[in-house]
């Protein structure tokens, strides 16, 4: 047994994050996080490029425990509350010192002002006689505003995006949105500011460069009246000098104002180290993957505020790996929590059961572990609102195609990180062809190399065994030969929080420790259907004039529908923020309602679900909520 | 690293001969710089060592197997400053009335690679050498039955099906075939050639430079250029 001030459930974007300005504050915290710390080999190296994590099989093909089924936990799944959820795969986020941001493609986008007040948007856009808000509402959406506004959050935006080391073109991606037919429609109609969604804060580091593939969706965007721009990424671009955090933190710092609050008052130089970044090689080896070196190009939280924290504050901050909570600790007489119990994996074959006593408790193991673990610890569901409203954007919804043969050997797949180009055009979409139809919310639209050789080659034999085709030989050959020309353009959607869709505890199924695993209940509704078809519609449109050239082969893949049951490393919900304790189970400060010293700061917090990569708005978050509690729990 | 297959000239004759079916350099257009065979490249270590490297899957299937049969038996004692509780009282008061199950991927009934294809090898060796009795023998057609699940009478209709060992041996000559696993014995200078052929350009220790990407765009944008101001295909 041990005691802390803070103990930390979970090492990724949101409880590292949290460790180190906890940390910096002098508060004595102690992180557990139940994988091992997958860094720690490749940074004995020093700063040599290290190509270790470079192996397709182990990272993409055997998802190799303990990323994706620590040691004998599993979720189960339904689409329905009437049926009964079976054992399931899906729904784990990184379990690893860095959480999720170890593996993540390193897409970063923070949200617009309008993400966070889609309850007042949907209530002023009309379908018909009614609002949207009222349509959504019949249909069983529940759709709030954030309690915390995007002016609050502008700050911290700045500085995770510092931390992180953003690349990307600040200008381009406002006048992006700006000139997207949406919003300057929505703009007169709903009365936005007349000089529109500017950021003064440009991005840390310069745009990632242009690659072949990014070109091509370039080009069709281009051509399709829409505005391209590069994507922003959490990676230092190719051919910089090391990125120094301490200086872009500077810079957010000086863009913030003399009244900073809490720490944020001191200079960067009291607040970080000399470390840098280096720049990126493009090796390719990205997403799902383990960046390379001490000082790797891409972010992940074991490479900024946790390394800093580790480095600099050991006396204050504990990391302990292969600790896996299980319950929090809660005083019935006081209603506070008053530790952690974990099982202590070191030793799979003989786990011990541990325990951390703390005057708080934070919650940040992904939105579908945080559930599971309030559930397990009777916490946070007095008014039944815990694992309620999840989402987890729609994933596997885009358009994959392959260039003709004219292409092979240009497309250069293996550049950079997995994602090159963007564009907000479709963040709205109209729900039909004509003009006057409602606007659905839909997302971004960005380019996607298809960068695994490995994966897909066993999955062009398999497919092609599904189809009975011709599966062995020459075929086989010629089938896998197209990958090299194959891409995507990948529409990263909105689902809207239904109440229906939730994470509880499964009745029966229990992990190979005896506790109930995570049972996940997830389906579609009429929205993501009116979503699909527009988005549709838009793919369509954009891709045809290239098809009848002869440019992109004409069997081009758009799925009908995403996959329902194709949850990843995106979970939002399922903790809701919200200022009544009966329609939420955490405030704005991620305090939970009913066990007042327990906060939750990974997406489960997030009251919708952007749409958006959530890396940049889970560090943001932590950090607006750790400058609260270093100023309130003194 | 631990081997996989078992030391037997038989088999791995028959499965080198297998692969060459499957996947046939020799008689691919283009051909592109490959070997006559996919074997050259050192593939066939690494496929032993694939498969041999199943250690810790099979300590964890055995875990599991354990749990199954006793889901609580693990569960973690109460904490000393609580009353004493048994887990499934600690299940009846937190509202879980049915018994608990644990089985984590029982629709696939996991098992490690090597013990997987020890279940088959023995089978395999058997109807190739009944198969290469017929007059008509030939890998890829002794393949092609195997997959199809005609591979009777050489492969014997008790025997556990055909299909699954072809497509999980397919699979993992993919795999060493590829050089996309990052062990020694994929260091072979010749280790990319397949992908090469392949177009691919994705190898283990890639490095590149902003000039590189900026010099294959601007060749790739102007190919683009041509093909589209060719116009639309009649």
């Amino acid at each position: 047994m041990s005691r802390s001030h803070v103990v930390i459930v979970g090492s990724g974007g949101g409880g590292g994050t949290l460790a180190w300005l906890l940390g910096k504050a002098g508060f004595r915290v102690t992180v557990l996080e139940q994988g091992p710390d997958w860094a720690e080999s490749v940074e004995r190296d020093g700063k040599t490029f290290n190509p270790a994590p470079h192996d397709e099989e182990f990272y993409r093909l055997r998802k190799p425990d303990p990323k994706r089924r620590l040691r004998g936990a599993y979720n189960t799944f339904r689409q329905t509350e009437k049926d009964v959820a079976g054992p399931f795969q899906n729904g784990w986020t990184g379990s690893v010192v860095g959480g999720g941001s170890v593996l993540w493609g390193t897409w970063s986008f923070r949200p617009l002002a309008v993400d966070l007040k889609l309850g007042t948007l949907f209530g002023a856009m009309r379908v018909g006689e009614i609002s949207q808000a009222k349509r959504l509402q019949n249909e069983g959406y529940c759709v709030p505003d954030w309690p915390v506004t995007y002016e609050e959050f502008e700050p911290f935006f700045n500085v995770a995006e510092t931390l992180l080391g953003v690349s990307g073109d600040r200008v381009a991606v406002d006048e992006a949105v700006m000139s997207a037919p949406w919003y300057k429609e929505l703009q007169q109609t709903l009365g936005w500011p007349a000089n529109g969604w500017h950021t003064p804060f440009a991005y840390p580091c310069k745009a990632y460069p242009r690659t072949p593939v990014g070109e091509m969706v370039w080009q069709i965007l281009s051509k399709g009246g829409r505005t391209p721009v590069p994507l922003p990424a959490a990676i230092v671009s190719p051919g910089s000098s090391p990125y120094s955090t301490r200086e872009a933190l500077a810079r957010a710092l000086d863009a913030w104002g003399m009244t900073r609050p809490g720490l944020w008052s001191q200079n960067a130089e009291d607040l970080w180290s000399d470390r840098t970044r280096e720049a990126c090689n493009l090796c390719g080896f990205c997403g799902e993957y383990l960046c390379w070196g001490r000082e790797p190009p891409k972010a992940g939280i074991q490479a900024t505020t946790l390394r800093e924290a580790r480095l600099d504050l050991a006396d204050l901050v504990d990391v302990r790996t292969s600790a896996k909570a299980f319950e929090i600790r809660r005083d019935p007489k006081t209603q506070r929590a008053t530790g952690v119990r974990y099982l202590d994996l070191s030793d799979p074959d003989d786990p011990r059961v541990r325990r951390v006593d703390a005057d708080y408790v934070v919650v940040s193991c992904g939105a579908v572990q945080s559930a599971r673990l309030l559930h397990l610890s009777n916490i946070g569901n007095s008014e039944h609102q815990l694992g309620k409203y999840a989402t987890f954007h729609l994933f596997g919804h885009g358009a994959r195609f392959t260039l003709s043969k004219k292409f092979s050997g240009l497309v250069h797949g293996e550049y950079g990180h997995t994602g090159n180009v963007t564009c907000f055009d479709p963040y709205f979409l109209r729900e039909t062809e004509s003009p006057d139809s409602p606007w659905v919310k839909v997302g971004t639209l960005t380019s996607t190399a298809k960068k695994n050789p490995l994966e897909d080659g066993l999955k062009t034999f398999s497919d092609l065994v599904k189809k009975r085709a011709p599966a062995l030989g020459p075929a086989l050959l010629t089938a896998m030969e197209r990958h090299s020309r194959t891409l995507e353009m990948r529409l990263t959607a909105d689902d809207l929080p239904m109440e229906a869709n939730a994470v509880d505890l499964d009745p029966t199924h229990v992990d190979e420790h005896g506790l109930p695993v995570a049972r996940i209940t997830r389906n579609f509704g009429p929205n993501e259907a009116r979503l699909f078809k527009a988005g549709n519609r838009e793919l369509r449109r954009l891709l045809d004039p290239f098809i009848a050239r002869g440019i992109v082969e004409s069997d081009v893949e758009i799925p009908d529908t995403a996959k329902v049951d194709l949850i990843g490393d995106h979970q939002m919900g399922t903790c809701r923020m919200g200022d009544d304790p009966k329609t939420s189970v955490v405030d704005r400060w991620c305090r939970v309602h009913d066990t007042q010293n327990v906060f939750v700061v990974d997406s489960s917090f997030m009251p919708t679900g952007l749409g958006l990569n959530p890396m940049v708005t889970v560090v943001a978050n932590a950090l607006r909520v750790g400058t609260w509690m270093t100023k309130e729990l003194k | 690293m631990a081997k996989g297959i078992p030391q037997d000239p038989e088999l791995r004759q028959a499965i080198e001969a297998l692969g060459n079916a499957v996947l046939p350099f020799a008689e691919w257009e283009p051909k592109a710089k490959l070997p006559s065979s996919v074997w050259d490249i050192g593939a066939y270590d690494v496929l032993d060592e694939l498969i041999g490297d199943s250690d810790f899957d099979e300590a964890l299937i055995e875990r599991w197997k354990a749990v199954a049969l006793k889901p609580l038996e693990r569960f973690p004692e109460p904490d000393r400053s609580d009353p004493p509780q048994t887990p499934e009282e600690w299940r009846t008061t937190h509202g879980f009335t049915q018994p608990p199950r644990f089985d984590m991927d029982a629709k696939n009934k996991p098992v490690g690679r090597r013990a997987f294809y020890n279940l088959y090898w023995t089978t395999f060796v058997a109807a190739v050498r009944s198969a290469q009795k017929g007059p008509d023998f030939t890998w890829f057609a002794f393949a092609d039955r195997l997959l199809k699940e005609t591979g009777a009478p050489h492969w014997p209709a008790e025997s556990a099906k055909s299909s699954p060992f072809l497509s999980a041996l397919i699979r993992d000559i993919s795999i060493a075939v590829l050089g996309m696993k990052n062990w020694d014995a994929t260091s072979k200078p010749q280790k990319n050639v397949f992908l090469q052929a392949l177009g691919e350009r994705r190898f283990v220790g890639n490095k590149h430079t902003r000039d590189d990407v900026e010099h294959a765009t601007t060749t790739f944008r102007q190919q683009l250029d041509t093909e589209w101001n060719k116009g639309v295909q009649p």
